[in-house]
């Protein structure tokens, strides 16, 4: 069983060329309170923060293919810039997207990788929802998204 | 992200996951290994298929003891001094002697680290595997679990043969154990006691996609469930293992407690190699059509620790939802 150019069944991640007429790079988006203000509020115990905007560029199409989060105590969910969540409900960041040996932010540690990616259009919105179930309160930690940008040689428009 | 199949002569036999646990409860050579004790064991494989031997682990139940924040699991050097070796079916050994195990593998195979076995090793429907243990410590070695992971073999059509459409486009997709409610927000193992034995529990997929299951990570950042086992099944109750599991073994979780000494400082590595980066994976890969269905057992032995509590336990099964297009 295998499958055409862009798609892998199988780790290892990241073992995809460029289609043609475009051009990769490695990109990262980087969240925190200091550029998500909601980042930075504190969520009661019991108490949901949802729907909060992580932007991204408008300069070419991202392919989403990795996540991290601080190690927080908070349960997660994302939402692609479909409208579409990775997940039924939010999930404990230490099982999802806490990468090892990473207990204080985002220091060290590769990403989660992801199989396929997202393809995630210029200009759109990864939302993600936290959810505290602890009893006491916490506040969100660093997210990086990680994948490529897609930047067009020329037309036709790649996608 | 879209996909498209191609086509090429498929293999012999399907592959299916497959784990074996070489238990004290079956084989009681394994209770306890004196010190300086060396013996072989024999363990017969399963009379339905023909197994590839892929991967393999090892473990010790955790010892506890209870402080003022709860449960603690005390680090232990039980396995440090065991030595092992094992042969193929026709018992040809694959070492010349007995190996130290603690030189052989990241936690003794433990947080979804197993050791890989490569190229794997196969062995006939209902055929023996002789191993060789020694202790070559002070302590005896008690309650050890030797874990054989792999693939059974099947022909085409004797299992189910759920596979892609034939063109496709995925998502990535973290599906939790539990279905969530209202009562239970993050779709865990809802008031799981201590002592616990739950069977024929549902995993049900979403009516919008199949789901394809590559690997899974399970456990609560403070440690506070110690023995806990799963066994998983197919919707015809044909299992993936032969025994209940232990999650240490088949998920992994890069928050819980390395118990391991590893040169007898008291000194125990935070187990920064298992998390959802390196997570317990599943191969092949268990591929479900949507809303279909698989079973599992759960089985927690934590009664034994006064301060274990009941809790709810989480465990996410990761992998991609697959669409038709």
């Amino acid at each position: 069983l295998t499958a055409t150019r862009t798609h892998s069944l199988y780790r290892p991640q990241f073992p995809y060329s460029s289609i043609p007429d475009c051009r990769e790079e490695q990109f990262h988006y980087f969240y925190d309170s200091t550029n998500v203000a909601a980042l930075g509020t504190s969520i009661a115990a019991g108490a949901s923060l949802l729907n909060i905007p992580l932007p991204l560029q408008p300069d070419a199409a991202f392919l989403w293919r990795g996540f991290k989060a601080g190690s927080s105590g908070l349960s997660i969910r994302l939402k692609d810039p479909y409208g579409n969540y990775l997940s039924p409900c939010p999930v404990p960041i230490e099982l999802y997207g806490d990468t090892p040996n990473d207990s204080s932010g985002n220091s060290g540690g590769f990403c989660v990788p992801w199989g396929q990616g997202i393809y995630c259009p210029p200009g759109g919105n990864v939302f993600v929802d936290f959810y505290n179930p602890t009893s006491g309160a916490l506040t969100p930690t660093a997210i990086t998204l990680q994948g490529m940008k897609r930047f067009m040689l020329r037309e036709p428009v790649c996608k | 992200m879209t996909g498209q199949v191609t086509g090429r002569p498929r293999p012999q036999f399907r592959e299916r996951h497959f784990d074996y646990a070489m238990r004290p409860s079956e084989y009681p050579q394994l209770l306890s290994i004196a010190a300086g004790q060396r013996l072989t064991v024999p363990f017969t494989f399963d009379t339905d298929a023909p197994f590839i031997l892929r991967s393999r682990a090892m473990r010790v139940p955790y010892a506890v003891e209870c402080m003022v924040n709860g449960p603690d699991p005390i680090r232990t050097m039980d396995l440090q001094h065991l030595r092992l070796r094992f042969s193929d079916a026709t018992t040809e050994f694959k070492a010349q002697d007995t190996i130290r195990q603690l030189s052989q593998m990241a936690y003794f195979g433990n947080w979804g680290l197993p050791l890989p076995v490569y190229p794997g090793i196969f062995f006939p429907a209902g055929s023996t595997m002789q191993v060789d243990l020694y202790n070559d410590g002070t302590e005896p070695i008690t309650n050890l679990t030797l874990y054989w992971r792999g693939v059974k073999l099947f022909p085409w059509g004797q299992r189910f043969d759920f596979t892609y459409p034939p063109k496709f486009a995925t998502l990535p997709y973290s599906y939790t154990i539990a279905t969530p409610t209202q009562a239970n927000p993050t779709g865990g193992l809802l008031n799981l006691p201590a002592s616990a034995t739950l069977t024929n529990q549902v995993f049900q997929l979403q009516d919008d996609a199949d789901f394809v299951i590559r690997s899974g990570q399970a456990g609560i950042p403070s440690g506070a469930v110690f023995e806990i086992f799963f066994q998983f099944y197919d919707s015809d109750k044909y299992p993936y293992s032969n025994y209940p599991i232990h999650a240490d073994v088949l998920f992994g979780n890069q928050t819980q407690e390395n118990i391991f000494e590893y040169d007898g400082s008291g000194e125990a590595a935070a187990p920064y190699l298992g998390g959802p980066l390196n997570p317990g994976l599943f191969y092949p890969e268990i591929y479900l059509p949507k809303s279909h269905l698989m079973y599992y057992d759960v089985v927690r032995s934590d009664g034994s620790i006064s301060c274990a509590s009941t809790v709810t336990y989480p465990l996410l099964l990761t992998g991609a939802k697959v669409f038709p297009q």
